[in-house]
Order: structure tokens, then sequence, then C-alpha cells
């Protein structure tokens, strides 16, 4: 398991070809709690009072269940584009793809730690942005990887459901605000 | 090469869990270790009013009520800063804001702000509650009133031949209705309710800033003022920025060391910020469709 996270990271194309062969959706799971976790614990001041092992909880679940959500998404892009994958390796390896996320540990800790050093603000959204440009990357990887596709097809699959989608959201937020208030 | 790469890239990633791991302990103990004091920070920097963006991803963002609420009931705060950059909004948010921060301060959290480019009006309305406050030289402040605004289509509706017919259950339900200019009796009632506001905004900042009324009345006709001219009148306590109220609030609330601050602003996402903007236009069109009375404080 180890071993195959630091395949991806080193060399994703091969990292993803191997995982293609396991079936591991529970590492897939604690690896998006994981990433969920680094990233809940970079706001501190969300957690005005007890609410901090409420919030990791719930943020975890909707983790897991955006991700699935997400997953499914691909995996139904994919399919239009004759993927060959099922489902758990489509899950597997959005999960994956977001290894990059839980490197921001040590800067997570630091910042709670130092919460006064203005600095950290401006390393976190660096590094942060940095992260999920590989994220996407290796998401575009994975998406190759596990479905066989080509590069272009698999930025195809990546990023078409995700502009469907906000457009779709936009203009459905946009209708139902203005029907809800009596305008259309 | 490749071993050592691998090695260092092992070493990391149980470095960053064991790390996210420590890391949430420290949260726990830090939400939980109430003897510890905390300076809050919200910021106030937007037009003042009851509506918050919110999305079905990300929750609703906070409102500045309701940050001012999460402060109120934090028992790790002992002093709160409110950093305020804003021209203004509703009268009813204005006033429950000065409230909430009025509470904040009878509870024995001593409340400092500091005033960033602009806090006229509404903005000085609540910064009025505070203990202290602290403007830089050039900030713009006062602009103590009210007002309310109409705009009349009565002429361009007669030039193209529109008449808007308004069946009403009493002679002021239609007052403002831009299909026709105000009668005096309208002007007389909406300049009445003015006045009303107007009185509460003054006593408020009279109470607010322990100044006499008679001193602040001749003041209190919208003027704007800058940071100087406000320190000169006793609106405000000092020159300085938000480092100086950090340090302020943390004095007041008699915190050692370094100020330990915990702000209440919640971040937004790209998809919260795709999200707000698409509400920002229904709120545009909306705004265009509504009947427009509202009371404001507001530059």
């Amino acid at each position: 398991m180890l071993d195959l996270i630091t395949t991806i990271v080193i060399n994703p194309v091969i990292g993803f070809r191997q995982l293609k062969q396991q079936h591991l959706p529970t590492a897939a799971t604690i690896l998006v709690i994981l990433a969920q976790l680094a990233n809940t614990l970079q706001d501190s001041s969300l957690f005005g009072g007890s609410a901090l092992i409420l919030s990791v909880f719930v943020a975890s679940i909707v983790a897991v269940i955006l991700i699935l959500s997400i997953s499914f998404v691909l995996h139904s892009s994919a399919k239009l584009f004759r993927g060959s994958s099922c489902f758990t390796q489509t899950y597997q390896a959005v999960a994956f793809s977001a290894i990059p996320l839980i490197f921001t540990g040590p800067l997570v800790l630091l910042n709670l730690l130092f919460p006064l050093s203005q600095p950290f603000a401006l390393l976190f959204a660096t590094v942060n942005l940095l992260l999920m440009i590989w994220v996407v990357v290796l998401l575009v990887i994975a998406i190759r990887q596990t479905q066989e596709v080509s590069t272009m097809k698999a930025i195809l699959i990546t990023t078409l459901p995700l502009g469907i989608l906000l457009s779709v959201l936009f203009l459905l937020i946009v209708l139902v605000g203005l029907v809800g208030r009596g305008l259309l | 090469m490749v071993l050592n790469g691998k090695k260092m890239i092992l070493s990391l990633f149980i470095l960053s869990v064991a790390a996210l791991v420590l890391a949430f302990g420290v949260a726990v103990i830090n939400i939980t270790h109430l003897g510890s004091g905390v300076v809050g920070l919200i910021y106030i920097d937007d037009v003042i009013g009851a509506e918050s963006t919110s999305s079905f991803l990300s929750g609703p963002r906070q409102t500045f009520l309701s940050q001012l609420r999460s402060a109120k009931h934090d028992p790790q705060i002992q002093a709160l800063v409110l950093r305020i950059n804003s021209p203004g909004g509703t009268s009813g948010t204005s006033q429950e804001l000065y409230n909430t921060i009025l509470s904040i301060r009878n509870q024995g959290i001593p409340v400092v702000v500091s005033m960033g480019d602009i806090a006229t009006s509404g903005g000085y309305y609540i910064a009025a509650a505070a203990d202290y406050i602290y403007a830089n030289g050039s900030t713009l402040t006062g602009s103590i009133g009210v007002i309310i605004e109409f705009t009349s289509y009565q002429e361009l509706y007669e030039k193209i031949g529109i008449e808007v017919q308004v069946v009403k259950s009493g002679i002021f339900k239609d007052a403002g209705n831009r299909s026709r200019t105000l009668t005096p009796v309208e002007e007389e009632l909406f300049q009445a309710l003015i006045y009303d506001s107007w009185d509460q905004f003054v006593a408020d900042v009279a109470k607010g800033r322990g100044l006499e009324r008679t001193m602040l009345e001749p003041i209190a006709d919208g003027r704007i003022l800058t940071g100087r001219q406000a320190l000169e009148l006793q609106l405000i306590d000092e020159l300085g920025g938000l480092d100086e109220a950090l340090k302020k609030a943390q004095q007041l609330a008699d915190i050692p060391g370094d100020i330990p601050i915990r702000t209440y602003q919640t971040p937004r996402s790209f998809l919260d910020r795709v999200l707000a903007s698409s509400l920002r236009i229904i709120n545009t069109i909306s705004i265009m469709h509504q009947f427009p009375v509202q009371l404001k404080y507001q530059l």
C-alpha cells in the first residue's frame, strides 16, 4: 500500500497502472478522509466552540460522499468515451489522486502551533494552489491509466462533467432564484 | 537514486499523516483548554445587511451577526477586535449588530474596533458600541445620518402612456410607489420615520461613546469625517491600525505573551465564488423589481 503511494507520487503512470490491478476501496476511503482532515484543519478558526470533532466527522462523511459522486460522474463520462474499468477502480483512481493534499500535514500542524505567523497564510495559499494543480494532473493520469484511453480523452472525461456541472448549477441557481422570487 | 527518492517520499508521507493526526490532537487540546485566552477577530468588510451567501456544497457563509454570536459563545474568547471596512448598510441590521456588540461588552469581553479605509454611517454605528476605537488618519468615518431614496417614473410613464392602477387598504400603503411622486403627506411620514431612526442612531452613538447628546447632534448631520477629525470630535479614541487594536484588546483582556488570534471569517472556495456570483445576479435582478423602501445608514 505504502509502496503504491510512493510509486503514484514518483511515477503516477506506473502507479495508477498498478492500482488498477488491485482492490483497495478501504485504503482509498482512508486517503480521502486524511485529505479532508488536512483541508478541514487548515482553518482552525471555523471551530469557534467545541464542534471540532463533529466538524471533522461530518466533513469526512461529506468528503467520501463527494468523492463517490465525482467518481460516479467521471465513471459515467468515461463510459461515453468507451472507458474500460469498473466503478471501484474509478473510485480508487479519484481517491488516490488526492494524495498530494495529505502532504500539507506538516504545514497544518505548524499553522496550528503558530497561528500568528503571517507568512504561513501566503505559503498555504501557494502550496494549496500547486497541490491542486498536482491533484488535477494526477486525476487526468489516473483516468487515462484506469480507463485505458488517450490523454486527450482523459482530459475530456475529467473536464467535461465539471464544465457541464458548473454551467447547469449556475443556470439552475439563477432560475430557481428568479422563480422563487416570482420574477419568472 | 529512485530508491532514495521513494524512501524520501515514503518518509514525507508518513510524516504528513503523523503531522495531521498530531494537528488534530493539538486542535482538540486548543479547543478544550479553556484556561488560555484568545482574541477574536471579525472582519466587517462589506455593506451591512441581513443577507448571506450560501451554497449546499459549502454550507452557509456566516453573516456578521452570526460571526459575532459565535465569538460571544466561544468560551476561549477574552477580547474581540472588529476590523471594519464598510460604508454602512441597512438600519435594522446595523442596530442589531450594535446591540450584539454591547451585549458582548456587558459579558465582560472588551471589544476594540479597527477602522480600515471606511467606516461610515452604519459602519460607524456598530463601531460606536465598542470599548475602544482605532482609525487611520485618513479613514473615512462619521456620516451619522439616515437616508431613504425614491425614484419617480411619473413623467416617463406619462410620456409612454403607462398608468399604474393601485388598490390599497390605506392611504400610505403605496407610499413610495415609483409610478408617481410623493405626496406632501407621504413626505411628512417619511421625514418622521427618518427622524425617528436618526434619533435612535444618535442616542446609541452617545450611549456607546459616553458622549453628551448635545455635543453629538451638531455633527450628526450626515457629514463624513477623516479619522483625524473624528479623533478631535471624540468619535474615535486613537489613531492606529489593526496591530494597535489587537495589542489594545490583549491589554484590556490582560492576556500575557503573544496574541493568540481566532478569526471568524470563513474562506471562500472557487465553487463558493461561482455560486455567490450567481446569487449576486439574482439579487441585482430582484432589487430592480423590489419596492424601493429600505431605511439605510449608508454613505
